[in-house]
């Protein structure tokens, strides 16, 4: 049976030249309620065996093994763990492979999107930004390279990046009816995509928080992107998702 | 491999369906076709501005719908799960890369790096790896820059470092570089140690896991490239494919847990690509062959451009259609023009050395021209002398000399023989050599359906079927032949030995061709006029662009009006405008035409700023061959050469080499270059399809010569123009390209079928003493002689005639013709079998019974007997009593040899032989001019090597010969010298030289000016004088050697390198 998880309070809500934009604010109950989705996201006891089962393979390449790796919690996960289960609870989106247990590549310069799935039988691409950063709007939407802004003006002008992801995901999709009804409307127009750029904040509700995208993002079409900002406080989601919710 | 069905199918595709309707998608493709003839010959060719094309963003949406579908199929692509998506992987790769090949390169340098991998691979896993070359040399200034540059970080060296190993791996240039990559993994593996600490050494330990991930994943790429490598330079590991999965299943794995999309989306493109290359790679296809397959393959592989995966046609024709099936006895494999079937005939080959090899078995290599078997002989002998088979040809007379009876007997001289129809038919059915016949390669066997020589080949066939069926295996090798599966039955011992490979409608081309028709069209201003370029629809659906396109510029010519511009100026001023895109044939009518259409070039084109050593060789060669004042010389100063039947065998073989070399600007050729040519050139031109006599080319004939326009990895595309000048000839023309070749027919049911239409079937009997039934005739004869006794002949005739391929035919299709022809053909034995000793004089000589009966009453009619001493080439040649200008009278009266109307008149009989005297007394070509037509310029020379080549070198030795057998002679009474003597006479006469040394040096391709010196030295040193002797003595010459060989234009190396290209001899 599905779970039912709480909308949040929804702090302002805007459009601004074909953009929605949203901002969501979660009480600690509410985050609570959350943390087992999460927690799900984050934790994988698979993933440190498999990476030591990579590791040990290097040998077989001639090459020494590379050095041992650890792995934590890191706020930025949680941060797209949040995302991804708030944007299929409340926009209904569908992410078939979430990066669980990807290893971000911040190095790499077309490494992809956080979140790829679908919304309203299409696809859908979206950022996450987590930033504790009191100031507003937080310098992670403003980078030049890796901020929000960059990262979603890219998506939406880089069809060379969008075929790669799409492509990423028919390795991982397990229902190719969706994914070939997602591809159909896009192969009739390559703009026929939804843009999520995902905002998790740990203060106060803020539509500043949006004032670098709201003149610097220019969305592909009309009505296909969201900017959403979630509020909550994340000394409380961590120890949610590390004590499994009891605290 | 792919093919057109696979490639509809891929269009019903939901994903292709997605992006438009069926004209939108064509519009697409359109518009990626108009893109590359504009990025290929932009310069040359401007594009009618009405050609639509269609922006990026839709070539895109349709390239990545087509990638999508071979995605989809991917994973069976690899582990052969599926069928039907195996081949969607295939055609979706084809398409994905036909549509990104036209798109803009990325500007940042790691993006060009994924970029350029990715193509490759589509390129690759569609099967169009031999299109990347010249990709490459597009992209060769970025690429080298990026090979440049320095990276600090670790993991960007091995990402540079294995961009170079892969830029090798698609290009496949030399052994060299491929071997290179094993050591560049090495040296990553020593620098590991160096490099990877630092990089891993970020205060973040997010950033450290991350790049630790990406490394892992780059390795196990690094290791893959390695194994690869190896494999496509020695054929080791055995178990690659298991060890290539297991590498890039790891590095696929670990770059999609790093969340490297990129990366994981380019490894699983390059899995697929490795896996379609060790699909195709050498050591794959042929490693269950044999030990000596083995060896070539090392010998391919090790070559200065090493073969190392072998083109789709071939693949499919060795791997999927089973060529090396030892249970199939009969293989026509029809492969379209530049498929590379001499390679498949090389496996055939070794396959019989291996199997017949205890019994001494021999194979049989037929080519239809004189320049073919010159060419293939020296390729057989390139890839095979190391590996110690040995490959001998005949010469182009029709008689077997003196020195080929000592080759043929000889055990130990060849393994294969190759030969024109002509000379092998005389060597089989006179059984001249005593060892089993393993193996029948008949190369361009379509010329079974040529008006004139169509029967001779089909008979020849016959005759090996007759006589050899038992051990004898056949391979014919054809273009665009639709019946090749009636032919492999007819051949085949049984019904299920037969084999067809029909490979010439597949969608793999060597490269993409326009032809067009070339029409003048007046300008706006007075006296402007310019050259237009419409494309045609094609049977074999080449690229058709909307619109009239402009060829060069207003006023393409010099000097030349609008209405001065006839089609010879046309194709001059096309050949002119294209000149600086690599060699263009430009192909005429008529000999005349050759030399007036170059000069006209000559006339408008600068000359090169240095003439190349090649040329200048060449020059020389002329210099001392034909004389200073020969006007080809001046012409090759501006890299025009000419090809036709006016020129020496030796000097279209130097100007083929000068085109094969990249040395030629413009090579004007007659029409009959369409029967010779296998080597291939930017462009061709014709300004008609027509034969000087007015006979039309057929399609087939046209079609393997436009075949050859368009140099695999180095010209995207092929130009083909025809010449047009009025709107009844652009319908012709325009209805000619659409023909489908259609299927092969024998002469013999065309012969039956044109009588039938004249209504003289009925009286076929009589009609049989026709010309075009002497081939026939001399089968017949042939027949009779083998069996010596009549009604036997009559009783076996039915079945005997089973081995022709239209009588064979004719039994299926048409009764009552077949029943007619055996009639005719019992009437006829019957009719010759009165005389037997004509008989065996006919098969002796192959002569037809009719011509040894005229032969022999013209001789009678001489007012003295011949003598033996008559016939000595001292006699013949020298002595001021020669009975040759009597022999030549004699004949001239046989229409079998040839000799035209305005020879056989009195004055020409003494000439012919003063000119046959004189040349082989040495005389050069330029005195011969001189001294017999009464000047030396290009019309002149061209009459003499018309009259040596074409008369004496054909007609004359044979019909020599020939008459020496019918003249009767005693021969038991001659001395074996004597015998020896007349057995060379021939030869001699062939050559132009005057005794047996310089026949054998002329037999191994010096040049003649020096093949009396070289012989006489040869003679000195040298005890056992043979073909192959002569051949080993050349080879062991050191250059000090030849120094002292030179004339007054040729020094001893450049002599020697002369002997080098016409031997084949050059490495």
């Amino acid at each position: 049976m599905a779970i039912i998880l709480p909308k949040g309070t929804t702090n302002y809500q805007e459009m601004h030249n074909g953009v929605s934009i949203i901002g969501i604010s979660y009480s600690d109950n509410q985050v609570k309620q959350y943390s087992e989705l999460v927690k799900n996201a984050c934790f994988d006891s698979d993933g440190q065996d498999e990476l030591n089962a990579y590791i040990s393979s290097i040998g077989e390449t001639g090459f020494t093994s590379t050095q041992s790796i650890l792995t934590n919690i890191k706020e930025w996960q949680l941060g797209e763990a949040l995302a991804e289960v708030h944007l299929e609870q409340c926009f209904s989106c569908h992410f078939p492979w979430s990066n669980r247990r990807d290893l971000k590549n911040p190095k790499s310069s077309l490494s992809g999107a956080d979140l790829v799935g679908y919304h309203n039988s299409e696809f859908a691409f979206g950022e996450v930004k987590t930033s504790a950063e009191q100031k507003s709007p937080p310098q992670v939407t403003s980078k030049r390279y890796d901020g929000l802004s960059a990262q979603l003006n890219k998506l939406c002008i880089d069809t060379d990046l969008r075929q790669t992801i799409i492509q990423y995901l028919f390795f991982r999709q397990k229902e190719t009816v969706k994914y070939q009804e997602a591809l159909r409307t896009y192969l009739k127009n390559q703009h026929n995509f939804y843009i999520f750029g995902v905002l998790v904040r740990n203060t106060l509700p803020n539509v500043n928080d949006w004032s670098y995208l709201k003149n610097n993002f220019t969305a592909h079409k009309k009505n296909k992107s969201y900017l959403v900002a979630l509020y909550l406080s994340f000394d409380k989601l961590r120890d949610c998702v590390t004590s499994g919710g009891e605290s | 491999m792919i093919t057109n069905k696979i490639l509809q199918k891929i269009d019903d595709h939901w994903a292709v369906k997605a992006v438009g309707d069926d004209d939108f998608r064509r519009s697409i493709l359109q518009s990626v076709k108009a893109k590359l003839v504009s990025n290929a010959v932009g310069e040359q060719l401007t594009l009618d501005p009405t050609t639509h094309i269609l922006d990026d963003a839709d070539l895109k949406r349709l390239a990545m719908a087509y990638e999508m579908a071979a995605i989809e199929g991917m994973h069976d692509f690899i582990n052969h799960s599926n069928d039907d998506l195996y081949d969607q992987f295939l055609a979706g790769s084809f398409r994905a890369f036909e549509i990104n090949r036209v798109l803009n390169d990325p500007d940042d340098d790691f993006a060009f790096i994924f970029y350029v991998l990715h193509l490759s691979s589509l390129a690759c896993c569609g099967d169009c790896w031999t299109d990347l070359k010249h990709i490459y040399d597009d992209k060769s200034e970025k690429i080298e820059s990026i090979l440049l540059r320095q990276e600090t970080e670790w993991d960007k060296q091995i990402l540079l470092c294995l961009f170079t190993c892969w830029v090798s791996l698609f290009r496949k240039n030399s052994w060299n570089d491929l071997s290179q990559i094993s050591n560049s993994i090495n040296q990553l593996r020593k620098e590991q140690a160096q490099y990877e600490q630092e990089f891993l050494k970020s205060n973040s330990n997010k950033e450290n896991q991350t790049k630790a991930i990406r490394l892992m994943a780059l390795y196990h790429w690094a290791k893959a490239s390695e194994l690869l490598s190896l494999y496509m330079l020695q054929g080791d590991p055995a178990d690659i494919k298991s060890q290539l999965d297991k590498h890039f299943n790891l590095a696929i794995k670990i770059s999609a847990d790093g969340g490297d999309a990129q990366l994981e989306v380019l490894l699983r493109w390059l899995h697929a690509c490795a896996e379609q290359m060790i699909n195709g790679s050498i050591w794959w296809v042929a490693r269950t062959i044999n030990s000596k397959a083995t060896k070539f393959i090392e010998k391919l592989s090790k070559q200065a451009k090493p073969l190392l995966e072998l083109l789709p046609p071939q693949r499919a024709a060795l791997k999927e259609m089973n060529l090396l099936d030892p249970a199939k006895t009969a293989v026509v494999v029809d492969m379209p023009t530049s498929g590379g079937k001499t390679l498949l005939a090389q496996f055939k080959i070794l396959q019989a050395i291996n199997n017949f090899g205890e019994t001494k078995g021999w194979v049989a290599y037929i080519a239809p021209t004189k320049a073919l078997v010159s060419q293939i002989t020296r390729q057989l002998r390139q890839d095979f002398s190391p590996i110690g088979i040995k490959v001998e040809k005949l010469s182009g007379a029709i008689e077997v000399d003196a020195l080929e009876e000592d080759m043929l007997n000889d055990e130990a001289s060849f393994d294969i023989l190759v030969s024109t129809p002509e000379k092998m038919q005389l060597v089989l059915r006179n059984h001249k050599i005593k060892r089993p016949l393993s193996l029948l390669v008949m190369d361009e066997a379509h010329n079974i359906e040529d008006e004139s020589r169509g029967l001779r080949i089909e008979l020849l066939l016959a005759t090996v079927k007759q006589h050899y069926q038992a051990k004898a295996n056949f391979l014919l090798l054809m273009p665009y032949v639709e019946n090749a599966q009636t032919l492999s039955r007819w051949l085949a011992h049984d019904r299920n030995a037969g084999l067809s490979i029909s490979l010439s409608t597949s969608p793999w081309k060597p490269n993409e061709r326009i032809i067009g028709l070339v029409t003048k069209q007046k300008g706006k201003k007075r006296g402007d006029w310019s050259i237009k370029y419409k494309t045609l629809i094609t049977s074999p659906k080449t690229i058709h662009l909307k619109g009239k396109h402009k060829i060069g510029v207003t006023k393409p010519i010099n000097d030349v009006t609008y209405s001065s511009a006839n089609l010879s100026k046309l194709v001059a001023a096309c050949a002119k405008n294209f000149a600086n895109r690599g060699t263009s044939i430009v192909v005429v009518k008529t000999k005349p035409n050759t030399w007036s259409v170059a000069k006209t070039i000559f006339e408008n084109i600068d000359p090169f700023e240095n003439i190349s050593t090649n040329i200048k060789l060449v020059q020389n060669y002329l210099k001392d061959e034909v004389g200073v004042e020969f006007e080809l010389i001046k012409m090759l100063d501006k890299g025009i050469g000419i090809h036709n039947s006016g020129l020496s065998d030796e000097i279209k073989s130097l100007m083929e080499w000068l085109t094969e070399e990249g040395e030629l600007r413009v090579l004007c050729a007659t029409t009959t270059i369409a029967q010779g040519i296998n080597f291939p050139v930017s462009s061709i031109f014709l300004q008609s399809i027509e034969y000087p006599y007015g006979k039309k080319m057929s399609y087939r004939e046209f079609w393997n010569l436009v075949g050859r326009a368009g140099r695999i990895g180095q010209d995207n595309i092929g130009v083909v123009g025809i010449a047009c000048d009025s709107d009844e000839k652009e319908k012709e023309l325009t209805h000619f390209v659409q023909q489908s070749t259609g299927d092969l027919i024998s002469r013999l049911i065309g012969i039956l079928k044109e009588l039938d239409n004249r209504g003289e079937l009925n009286n076929l009997e009589s009609m049989m003493y026709a010309p075009q039934w002497e081939d026939f005739r001399c089968y017949i004869a042939h027949l009779l002689n083998e069996k010596k006794e009549l009604q036997a002949t009559i009783n076996e005739m039915d079945q005997m005639l089973t081995n022709t391929f239209g009588y064979s035919e004719l039994k299926n299709t048409n009764q009552n013709h077949s029943e007619i022809l055996l009639e005719a053909t019992k009437q006829y034995t019957q009719s010759i079998a009165k005389n037997m000793g004509r008989v065996a004089q006919a098969d002796m000589t192959g002569f037809s019974v009719e011509s040894v009966k005229k032969a022999a009453q013209e001789i009678d009619q001489l007012k003295y007997k011949l003598t033996t001493s008559d016939w000595m080439p001292q006699s013949l040649f020298s002595s001021t009593d020669s009975k040759l200008p009597d022999l030549f009278s004699v004949m001239f009266k046989i229409e079998q040899l040839n000799f035209s109307h305005d020879d056989t008149q009195g004055r020409k009989k003494s000439r012919m032989a003063d000119i046959a005297k004189a040349w082989i007394d040495g005389k050069t070509i330029n005195e011969i001019a001189i001294s017999f037509f009464e000047g030396n310029d290009s019309k002149k020379i061209s009459e003499v090597y018309n009259a040596i080549y074409s008369k004496l070198a054909n007609g004359g030795t044979w019909g020599l010969s020939a008459l020496a057998s019918i003249s009767g002679l005693d021969f038991e009474a001659m001395s074996d010298e004597q015998k020896r003597q007349l057995n060379l006479m021939p030869a001699m006469l062939y050559h132009g030289v005057n005794n047996e040394e310089s026949v054998l040096m002329r037999m191994n391709s010096v040049p003649r000016s020096i093949a009396d010196s070289i012989g006489n030295n040869f003679k000195q040193r040298t005890e056992k004088r043979n073909i192959a002797t002569a051949r080993k003595y050349l080879k062991s010459l050191r250059n000090e050697d030849w120094a002292i060989y030179k004339s007054n234009f040729l020094t001893g190396s450049e002599y020697k390198k002369i002997w080098q290209i016409l031997s084949g001899e050059l490495d």
